[in-house]
């Protein structure tokens, strides 16, 4: 009896997930964005590169789209958006809904016109009546949009260690190590003054110097404005869940944060001629290992719990944060 | 005489002390404000604790972390973001049972801050404990 009473309520609430009837934008969106119905070959989806276990980022430098077509920039985290006022990372959109069509449309990532996955969507007939229910229309560009839109401004991620630290006083919720590592990012690491904000990211593009014009080439928003100025720079990445959304910068040239870290501290060492850097980055930072180790810490730290086994599994968590 | 006078530098340095102590800075606390911005809501709130330091928070992400001091009712007030050198300051107007306030800017260069806070009423949320 028991047993029956469970598989009807299994049973129902599998068909309430299934059925359009009850769908929202949010949910609509996350069907949409987990399904390669738009992408040419309907093998890829969003959610190929922007891998939900990841913090919704990938783990390569740049990504595999269809037929194997690789990109030219590292995956981004589709986290943290309802924030942000500039997408991909030469800020070519400024609206969520506008840079949710152009990978669809894009002949390296999913290669499919819009009015084509329109015309998918509208024959499709799960869809066909799920846009019905939630827009009381057919699919078009707009509301296919609306729908990816509104279900990336439901990743939003602010339960992390740091953020049970400093919104309810618990000191043991980051190691000392991660502490000395926040004040560090404040003073000393100068890194406030570019990541600022609740996702830990400015609204200003900045160059840190990884244009050089010879081996880095990507002259980054300067592609979108064309202005001399904005040769090298790109949109500052934000910085929760940055531990688990390796490799780093718009190249994926930075494997571990360890390099990240090393390549702030003295820019030259790595990247001896770059044009256009920032001149904030102009002094090497004179960091001691103990303070990389802390600042990394603090990095980690900044890690949602619900990636916490992702971050165990990385073997993060379990040697540095018990400095 | 001598005496008179180690009293009134006692009590003229005590006072001042005691002006604004622990128990009665009415700024301690958890503060909140609600609004919208580009047609989305949002919830700002500041954490004001007992050893001078603060942090700021929208939609519960912590965005900015500082120091503060109260003078009677003008606030000062630094942050790494702006410059910790350099102290903000604002005339706070507590109202209601003391669990609102509003914040009137005297001096700010820091546009961000000011835009965050200036004429704004934030609602008292719970007393810190430290």
């Amino acid at each position: 009896m028991i047993i029956l009473a469970l598989g009807t309520v299994l049973i129902i609430s599998q068909s309430a997930f299934k059925s359009p009837d009850s769908l929202t934008q949010e949910t609509l969106g996350q069907k949409l964005f987990f399904d390669p119905i738009l992408s040419r070959t309907t093998k890829i989806s969003c959610a190929s590169c922007h891998k939900e276990e990841f913090a919704f980022a990938d783990t390569s430098a740049v990504s595999l789209g269809v037929h194997r077509r690789k990109g030219v920039r590292n995956t981004p985290s589709a986290m943290n958006m309802s924030l942000q006022v500039a997408f991909f990372w030469d800020g070519r959109a400024t609206t969520l809904e506008q840079q949710a069509l152009i990978p669809l449309q894009n002949p390296i990532e999913m290669d499919l016109p819009v009015a084509t996955a329109v015309s998918r969507l509208q024959h499709n007939a799960f869809y066909k009546a799920a846009f019905q229910t939630v827009f009381h229309e057919a699919a078009n560009s707009a509301n296919l949009a609306k729908a990816l839109s509104a279900f990336e401004r439901t990743l939003e991620a602010g339960d992390s260690p740091f953020d049970d630290w400093r919104l309810n006083d618990n000191e043991a919720a980051v190691s000392e190590s991660a502490k000395r590592g926040f004040a560090i990012f404040n003073t000393k690491g100068h890194c406030i003054q570019c990541h600022f904000g609740p996702d830990f990211n400015d609204v200003e593009f900045r160059s840190i110097g990884l244009y050089d014009g010879k081996a880095l080439r990507d002259s980054g928003r300067a592609c979108v404005t064309k202005k001399k100025s904005d040769v090298g720079r790109f949109k500052i990445g934000a910085l929760r869940n940055v531990a688990i959304t390796a490799p780093y910068m718009h190249n994926g040239m930075f494997k571990t944060l360890r390099q990240v870290i090393d390549y702030y501290n003295d820019p030259d060492k790595i990247v001896s001629r770059s044009i256009n850097r920032d001149t904030l980055l102009n002094t090497p930072i004179g960091l001691t290992e103990q303070e990389k180790t802390d600042l990394e810490n603090f990095l980690i730290s900044l890690t949602d719990k619900r990636f916490a086994a992702k971050l165990k599994n990385k073997g993060a968590s379990n040697h540095l944060n018990r400095l | 005489m001598k005496k008179i006078l180690c009293l009134s530098i006692f009590v003229s340095v005590l006072l001042p002390v005691t002006a604004f102590t622990i128990d009665d800075n009415p700024l301690l606390g958890k503060w909140e404000h609600s609004g919208k911005s580009q047609g989305q809501p949002f919830n700002l709130m500041a954490i004001f604790r007992a050893n001078g330091t603060y942090d700021g928070f929208i939609n519960k992400k912590e965005f900015v972390s500082g120091v503060y001091h109260m003078n009677h009712d003008t606030l000062y007030i630094a942050d790494a973001t702006c410059n910790d050198k350099y102290n903000g300051t604002y005339k706070m107007e507590f109202f209601g049972k003391l669990d609102s306030l509003k914040f009137h800017v005297i001096q700010d260069t820091c546009v961000g801050r000011r835009q965050a806070t200036d004429g704004k009423v934030f609602k008292k949320l719970v007393t810190a404990g430290k």
